[in-house]
């Protein structure tokens, strides 16, 4: 009777069904369904699927999941009363779009079972304190801003700043961690997802990795939708005791998806035009990480801001930075002075970082921090162009080969024992000599790895510092 | 419309969205035409098309005054055309509705509407309600109405 099968199979298990009675692309009003509720998923006739969500007295608003428009008199049958995804460690190593189907050619996916898509965060009791660090690979994020496994950490910045790289980065320096990462792309070209991909199969991370996806070019509820399955993905894996990270890049396009549906229906619009629960929106996500108390899984959030011409004060910013729990940002200014990763370290921060480090790594990071606020006020001083004092000639000093030391390229990627000796060996100079700053990395890349975090670590700092020093002759 | 309305377009449901669309792209048409800047002129869903190509010439389908003047004919139509309430046991698929769309459409009037509704007591056949007839062509009707012949054949089974 019906063309499709499945829709078939659920109108005759009686489910409640109901008819289109307006269209508009996104958005579709079905006089009937009886029973749905919100974020219930709905099948139409073809196939296609629809998300409820707003029901009235006799209809029920439902958002489209394709582009297809479909039309006035086809029938909508109730598929979910909740929207669930499919979930399972099945998925890890795959790419997959929103609706769970596999984009990676690889055959079927094998999942073990589903969990919803929308759902409240673990409450406090179900919690426990943060305590291992998530090690980024990458010097300036490890030393000055530590992430750790739980944590909800912002990524602000322009476009073409270097914040994928960076991502990509962490996800890379994952592959032999044991950690899963949930990479959700959310309305991005197929070109960048493609370049992700190729880049993840080239470094093998590809097999941590659950990538969801959802494309520029598919429907915009997909947009809206994307970290919500990422979400729920990353939440069955942490609750099965795994360390995951969700990235969600970005989440000003599902910030743009949210407000163009929700001006669709004609929801009022509030600042920058976007929907009233804009914050619900993104809290609700991101409350869905931490360190569960039993089985002690954690989930750590990575989401991405766009911040045009580096403007932190716009409203998405703002409102993702006071949900997180700190914040790097990634400065224009900064990547067009050679400076990368362009990590703005006066406005980057990273609220429970501290709690993870030794006291080594804690004496160095202050100290850093220290030194490089000389250097900026040394730097100021410097551009009048009149003679320095030797302090100030030894801060700018310091300051530029710290700067060189944390000048990484995409394909660099440092254990915290090497970013230790590099940094270590750079302070003990203390700008009065010259540092061969590319030896010194070598060097520190051989020994690090090797050296435990307990080892005295001064002996090769100043063994390092000994051999990356660059006589001058007089 | 007195060559009767688009198969597309059979309930007052429908006609209501239609309209609104309409009145929506009239609206954006004539802002075009004052030289408004940045408007955008909405993608009509292929219902109103049928109904812009039924209700008026080819040539008027950009003229704002044409599609008000279409409008006003359908929000008579709405008001005066009659609606025929067609009860099914199951859900119908868009094939079978367009079939006794057209069929009633070729026996009432071509303008006649159709509300199509579910209900499973009714156990199979068709239900069909005007304003004050009802045509009760179910198998329910069908068993109330002869008991005996039901349990005749039941005899023989």
């Amino acid at each position: 009777m019906f063309e499709n099968q499945a829709f078939a199979k659920l109108i005759a298990e009686g489910r409640p069904s109901g008819e289109i009675v307006a269209t508009n692309q996104l958005l579709i009003t079905v006089r009937g369904l009886e029973g749905v509720g919100i974020n219930s998923l709905v099948m139409f006739e073809n196939g296609d699927r629809g998300l409820v969500r707003a029901v009235h007295d006799q209809m029920a608003e439902i958002m489209s999941l394709s582009t297809t428009r479909l039309r006035l008199g086809t029938l909508a049958v109730m598929d979910q009363q909740v929207y669930q995804t499919a979930v399972g460690e099945g998925l890890v190593g795959r790419i997959i779009n929103v609706l769970g189907e596999p984009l990676d050619g690889k055959g079927p996916v094998s999942t073990s079972g589903f969990a919803p898509v929308f759902r409240a965060a673990p409450g406090i009791i179900e919690r426990q304190a943060l305590d291992t660090q998530l090690v980024t690979g990458t010097a300036i994020v490890d030393s000055l801003f530590p992430f750790v496994l739980g944590q909800r950490m912002a990524v602000l910045g322009d476009s073409k700043t270097g914040k994928s790289t960076f991502l990509r980065q962490l996800a890379n320096n994952q592959t032999h961690s044991g950690q899963v990462i949930v990479y959700v792309l959310v309305a991005k070209r197929q070109v960048d997802i493609d370049m992700l991909v190729a880049n993840f199969e080239e470094t093998g991370a590809i097999k941590n990795i659950i990538m969801v996806v959802a494309s520029t070019f598919e429907a915009l509820s997909l947009s809206y939708l994307a970290p919500y399955v990422g979400c729920a993905m990353a939440e069955y894996l942490w609750q099965q005791g795994k360390d995951v990270i969700a990235i969600y890049d970005d989440l000003s396009n599902h910030a743009k998806a949210h407000r163009e549906l929700s001006l669709l229906a004609e929801v009022s619009p509030g600042r920058d035009s976007y929907p009233g629960d804009m914050f619900y929106a993104h809290s609700s996500l991101l409350e869905r990480a931490g360190k569960l108390s039993e089985g002690g899984g954690t989930l750590s959030a990575l989401p991405v801001i766009l911040t045009p011409s580096d403007d932190i004060t716009a409203y998405l910013p703002t409102t993702v930075m006071s949900i997180t729990d700190g914040q790097v940002i990634f400065d224009l200014t900064n990547f067009r002075k050679g400076v990368r990763p362009a990590v703005n370290v006066g406005l980057s921060v990273s609220r429970v970082g501290g709690s993870v480090q030794t006291k080594a790594w804690k004496d160095l990071s202050s100290a850093l921090f220290k030194k490089l606020a000389d250097y900026r006020q040394a730097a100021e001083f410097a551009q009048f162009g009149s003679e320095l004092a030797p302090d100030t000639m030894a801060d700018l000093s310091l300051g530029k080969v710290i700067y060189e030391i944390y000048k990484q390229g995409p394909a660099e990627i440092y254990d915290l024992n090497s970013q230790y000796l590099m940094l270590a060996t750079a302070l003990a100079g203390a700008g009065k000599v010259t540092l061969n700053v590319p030896a010194l990395k070598k060097m520190a890349m051989e020994k690090g790895p090797s050296m435990k975090p307990d080892d005295d670590f001064a002996p090769v700092v100043q063994e390092l510092l000994k051999a990356s020093t660059v006589q001058v002759q007089a | 419309m007195d060559s009767g309305l688009p198969a597309r377009v059979y309930s007052p449901d429908h006609l209501r969205f239609c309209l609104e669309e309409l009145e929506r792209y009239a609206s954006a048409l004539l802002r075009a035409k004052r030289g408004a800047h940045g408007v955008e002129i909405p993608e009509l869903s292929r219902e109103s098309a049928a109904l812009l190509d039924a209700g008026i010439s080819a040539n008027e389908h950009d003229d704002p005054a044409a599609i008000a003047r279409l409008g006003q004919g359908l929000v008579a139509l709405l008001q005066s055309a009659p609606v025929v309430g067609v009860v099914l046991a199951a859900p119908a698929p868009m094939a079978l509705k367009e079939e006794l769309v057209a069929w009633l459409r070729a026996n009432l009037t071509p303008t006649v509407l159709v509300e199509f509704h579910v209900d499973p007591d009714i156990a199979g056949g068709i239900v069909l309600r005007s304003i004050n007839t009802i045509y009760d062509h179910s198998f329910r009707q069908h068993l109330l109405a002869n008991p005996e012949r039901f349990t005749r054949i039941l005899e023989h089974v």
